[in-house]
C-alpha cells in the first residue's frame, strides 16, 4: 500500500506492518529517483506500505525526525523505526536494508 | 580560456568504457521500450493493488504473498507468523523457492546456516492489479522534473522513460568519468578563469533566486547559507566555490578533450554558465551510442 501521510496521522498509520516512510518534496531531483525505485519494490512486495511524507506540507515532520535533507527515509516494522538514512540508493542496496529490517 | 588541458589527446574513453562494463555491477544497455513501460505501469497501479486470497487448494506462485509458521534454532526463521513475498528473495530465496507450487496448509523443510528450518503455509494471496488509467495518474499528484503536474498515463510513461534514461546515462558517466579525472589530474589553473566562472555563477544565481523565489542575493543571502556555509553575502559563496570552479575547469577541458571539441565560442567554459551541463549532455549522448554500438554486435 502506498499513501500519503501526514505530521497528525503518521503514527497511527505506521503502527502496524513494515513501513517505509519517505520524507521528500515535490520538487526533488533525488525524491523523485528514489520513488520510482521504491514504487518498483512496493509493487513486487505487497507486503511492504509506503508512506510518502510531504516535509513542506507538514512541516513537523522536520523537527520531530531531525530531517536534514530530501530524500529521507524510515524503515519501520510496527512502529518501531529499525533504520534510516538520507539520499537515493539502488534497488539492491535498499532490497538488503529492508530484509534486514524486516525479518532481521 | 587560459588554464591549459596537459592530456591533448591521450584519454582513451573507450579504453575506460570497456573497463566499467566489465564490471559485476556494470550497467551495459539503456533501459527497453517495455521495461520503461512497466516500471511506469508499477509506478500508477501501485496504490490500487488489492491481495486477493487464493481459492483452495490453488498452488503458489512467484510473487504471491504468504503468511508463514516457521519452526528452527534460527531466530529469524523461527516465527508463529511471518509475511513474505514467494521468490524475491527478502526473507530467504531457497525457502521461498521451495513453497513455490506449494498449498495451504503444506510445510516444506531445508536447512539455513546449517540448522534445519520447517515452513508451514497458513496463507497465500495473490496480487491483483487493474490497468493504469489517467484518474490513477492524478491521483499520484506526481510532478514532473520541471514540477509541473503529470495527468496522464501516456504523459506518467514519458516521465518515467526520460528519468530513467538519464539515471543511467548519469550512473554510467560518473562511473566512468572517476577514473578518468584520478588518472588524469589536474594541477594548474589560471586565476582569471577561475574569477570569471565565479562572475557566472552568481549572474546565474541572481538571476535564478530572482525569478523563482524573488530574493535579490545582491541584497543578502538566505539564512541557511548563512547557518549551513558560514556565507554571509553573494561574494563570500563565490569565495567558497574556487575550489568547485578548478573542478568545473577540469570537468570541461576533459569532457571537451574525450568529445574531440575546441575550447572556443559556445564550448568555452567562459562563454556562459550552462556550458558544463551542456557537454555533459553530449557525453551523455555518447555514452548512449557507445552502448548501443556495443550491444548491437
Amino acid at each position: 500500500m502506498t499513501r500519503f501521510v501526514t505530521a497528525e496521522e503518521f503514527d497511527e498509520v505506521t503502527r502496524e506492518g513494515f513501513w517505509i516512510a519517505d520524507f521528500m518534496t515535490d520538487h526533488c531531483g533525488p525524491c523523485k529517483m528514489l520513488d520510482m525505485v521504491l514504487s518498483e519494490i512496493i509493487y513486487d512486495n505487497p507486503e511492504i506500505n509506503l508512506a510518502k511524507c510531504d516535509i513542506e506540507k507538514s512541516p513537523a515532520f522536520t523537527e520531530r525526525f531531525d530531517i536534514q535533507g530530501t530524500p529521507t527515509v524510515l524503515l519501520m516494522l510496527d512502529g518501531e523505526i529499525k533504520k534510516s538514512f538520507s539520499g537515493g540508493r539502488g534497488r539492491d542496496e535498499l532490497e538488503e536494508m529492508i530484509s534486514e529490517a524486516m525479518y532481521g | 580560456m587560459n588554464t591549459k588541458f596537459p592530456y591533448e589527446g591521450r584519454i582513451d574513453f573507450d579504453k575506460y568504457l570497456d573497463a566499467y562494463l566489465q564490471r559485476d555491477d556494470a550497467i551495459r544497455a539503456m533501459p527497453t521500450e517495455a521495461e520503461l513501460k512497466e516500471l511506469a505501469r508499477k509506478a500508477i497501479v501501485r496504490e490500487q493493488m488489492v491481495l486477493a486470497p487464493l481459492p483452495e487448494g490453488e498452488a503458489a506462485q512467484v510473487g504471491d504473498t504468504a503468511a508463514l509458521k516457521t519452526v528452527s534454532e534460527l531466530p529469524k526463521f523461527n516465527k508463529e507468523r511471518v509475511t513474505v513475498t514467494l521468490g524475491r528473495g527478502l526473507y530467504n530465496r531457497d525457502l521461498e523457492n521451495a513453497l513455490v507450487g506449494r498449498r495451504v496448509g503444506d510445510s516444506v523443510s531445508l536447512t539455513v546456516q546449517e540448522k534445519p528450518v520447517t515452513a508451514a503455509i497458513l496463507e497465500l494471496k495473490r496480487k491483483q492489479t487493474p490497468e493504469p488509467t489517467d484518474e490513477m495518474v492524478e491521483a499520484l499528484q506526481a510532478k514532473d522534473m520541471d514540477n509541473q503536474p503529470i495527468r496522464t498515463v501516456a504523459a506518467y510513461e514519458a516521465y518515467v522513460r526520460e528519468e530513467k534514461t538519464t539515471e543511467v546515462l548519469a550512473t554510467v558517466n560518473y562511473e566512468v568519468m572517476e577514473k578518468i579525472l584520478e588518472d588524469y589530474p589536474m594541477t594548474e589553473y589560471d586565476e582569471e578563469d577561475i574569477r570569471i566562472l565565479g562572475e557566472l555563477e552568481a549572474e546565474a544565481f541572481t538571476r535564478i533566486f530572482l525569478e523563482k523565489d524573488g530574493i535579490d542575493l545582491r541584497q543578502g543571502v538566505p539564512k541557511e547559507w548563512e547557518e549551513d556555509w558560514n556565507v554571509h553575502s553573494l561574494a563570500d559563496f563565490i569565495a567558497m566555490r574556487h575550489d568547485w570552479y578548478q573542478m568545473k575547469i577540469q570537468q570541461c577541458l576533459t569532457f571537451l578533450n574525450i568529445l574531440g571539441l575546441p575550447c572556443e565560442g559556445k564550448t568555452d567554459p567562459l562563454d556562459h554558465y550552462e556550458v558544463l551541463s551542456e557537454l555533459q549532455d553530449k557525453m551523455f549522448d555518447k555514452i548512449r551510442t557507445e552502448l548501443e554500438r556495443r550491444n548491437a554486435r
